[in-house]
């Protein structure tokens, strides 16, 4: 039996106008791109904004894409500057004078609605429930990078890339998240 | 107290039982978020292709249009005006020289031999595809079509050089079955741009005409084969009617049906067996 066609392939062959191809694009990294987006922005409706701008935006360059990179490493990166530049116009919109300055903070009051919102009730089990817990106890800078691996499967390297971040504070990032998540779950492993 | 990072970067159960939580994880894009992603996919997929077979039949056409795609994939009205300066000027300029040649002549009489002026490059219209597509697709079809060479460069051919392009700007190293059958425009151009697109109505007006069939594209891609590469059931079933070849085969040997198998489009290969179309 033939192996399945890489990433790679298949966003060539639907740069050539082949749509099948790009289907089975979608459907191979749909849930990854939607977790790791609502994961991290925890609000469903923002996730879903974000998920249609970013395979559009797939969509629209895939003729650009070269493989120097791998395929995934090219996607989460759309999915990060898309979160980010949304974070971004979202925060203009919050009076900085009631929620102060400090990043986290932000990013609290922003995401505040769907930590018990429809994110959090569609989630089945404990361990599941937890783990959605869990990572909203970390800092946003550890949760993508921890999502970028977890559901990105990249490497540390591709990580840093992705977030323009350097190597060591990627991987500083990692070991916090994994070591605080650790805690937070050793009920469930 | 230990400030500095956790010092193990251990493998440890904290992936399997993300692993885990997430298969539990019932939370979803919305059905509409797919739709819309897939519609907006696949009228960009008919586009290339349509810019594809226009591109590369069409090199005279596209001669001074810069791509139609911006590097940050958005139009800006710089872009759009850039597009149509140049061959606006190119246009004026050949007919600044060409009436002032006339005026020439005209006052010197017969003491000069009167210049042979080869036509001037006129500005062009618009691609073809832009007539041949559905009114709801038009909004996204290409401006202009592209080069040859871009067009072997996207599709990982190598480009030839400059001197191995023929009469009619057609690579040299494309099988002579693959090549243009037509000029700009003509009908066997757009009936594949139809095909490609589903435009049943244009592709219908078109066959009301004495149009080939079998004209291909520099692939060697019959309107047939493109719509059933497309999945355009109700087209390949009009083609077929028409006496279109069930079998012809692209320039790599891919049949109709071979075509509609890759992309999963059941009910086309369906049409096409039943014409006795061979893999």
């Amino acid at each position: 039996m033939d192996a399945a066609p890489s990433d790679e392939a298949l966003i060539a062959s639907y740069a050539r106008g082949d749509m099948t191809s790009f289907e089975a694009l979608y459907r191979r990294h749909e849930l990854r791109v939607w977790r790791y987006l609502e994961r991290n922005v925890r609000n469903r409706a923002t996730a879903d904004e974000l998920m249609q701008e970013v395979w559009f935006a797939v969509a629209r360059h895939a003729a650009r894409y070269e493989p120097r990179a791998r395929f995934t490493t090219w996607l989460f990166t759309i999915a990060h500057n898309r979160m980010v530049e949304a974070m971004r116009v979202q925060r203009r919109q919050i009076s900085l004078d009631v929620i102060g300055y400090e990043s986290a903070a932000v990013h609290a009051v922003l995401t505040a609605e769907a930590c018990a919102g429809p994110a959090a009730a569609a989630v089945a089990g404990d361990a599941a429930a937890a783990l959605h817990r869990a990572l909203q106890d970390l800092p946003p800078e550890q949760r993508e990078a921890f999502l970028l691996q977890a559901e990105g499967e990249l490497e540390v390297q591709e990580i840093a890339a992705v977030t323009r971040s350097s190597f060591e504070t990627t991987k500083s990032r990692l070991r916090y998240a994994r070591s605080k998540l650790r805690e937070l779950l050793k009920d469930y492993a | 107290m230990n400030d500095g990072p956790p010092s193990e970067d251990r493998p440890d159960d904290i992936d399997a039982l993300y692993r885990r939580a997430a298969s539990l994880d019932a939370s979803r894009p919305s059905e509409a978020v797919r739709r819309a992603v897939l519609d907006h996919a696949g009228r960009l997929a008919a586009e290339r292709l349509a810019e594809t077979a226009a591109a590369a039949e069409n090199p005279g056409v596209a001669a001074g249009f810069p791509r139609r795609h911006a590097p940050s994939g958005r139009h800006s009205g710089r872009d759009a005006s850039a597009t149509w300066r140049r061959p606006v000027l190119f246009g004026g300029l050949a007919a600044a020289v060409l009436a002032g040649l006339l005026i020439t002549t005209h006052f010197l009489g017969s003491r000069l031999p009167i210049p042979t002026v080869a036509a001037p490059p006129e500005p062009k219209a618009p691609a073809p595809s832009a007539e041949a597509a559905a009114p709801a697709e038009r909004a996204f079809l290409p401006g202009p079509a592209a080069p040859n060479a871009r067009v072997a460069r996207q599709q990982g051919i190598a480009a030839p050089a400059s001197g191995e392009l023929d009469e009619r700007g057609t690579p040299a190293f494309m099988p002579p079955k693959a090549r243009s059958s037509g000029q700009p425009g003509d009908p066997p151009l757009r009936l594949r741009q139809a095909a490609a697109a589903g435009d049943v109505a244009r592709a219908r007006e078109l066959l009301a005409l004495p149009v080939d069939l079998e004209g291909r594209d520099v692939q060697g891609r019959t309107a047939l084969f493109l719509a059933a590469q497309q999945g355009r059931t109700d087209m390949v079933q009009i083609l077929l009617a028409h006496g279109a070849d069930a079998n012809a085969a692209d320039a790599g040997g891919i049949t109709p049906l071979g075509a509609a198998l890759a992309g999963g489009h059941a009910k086309v290969a369906s049409a096409l067996r039943r014409a006795g179309a061979q893999r």
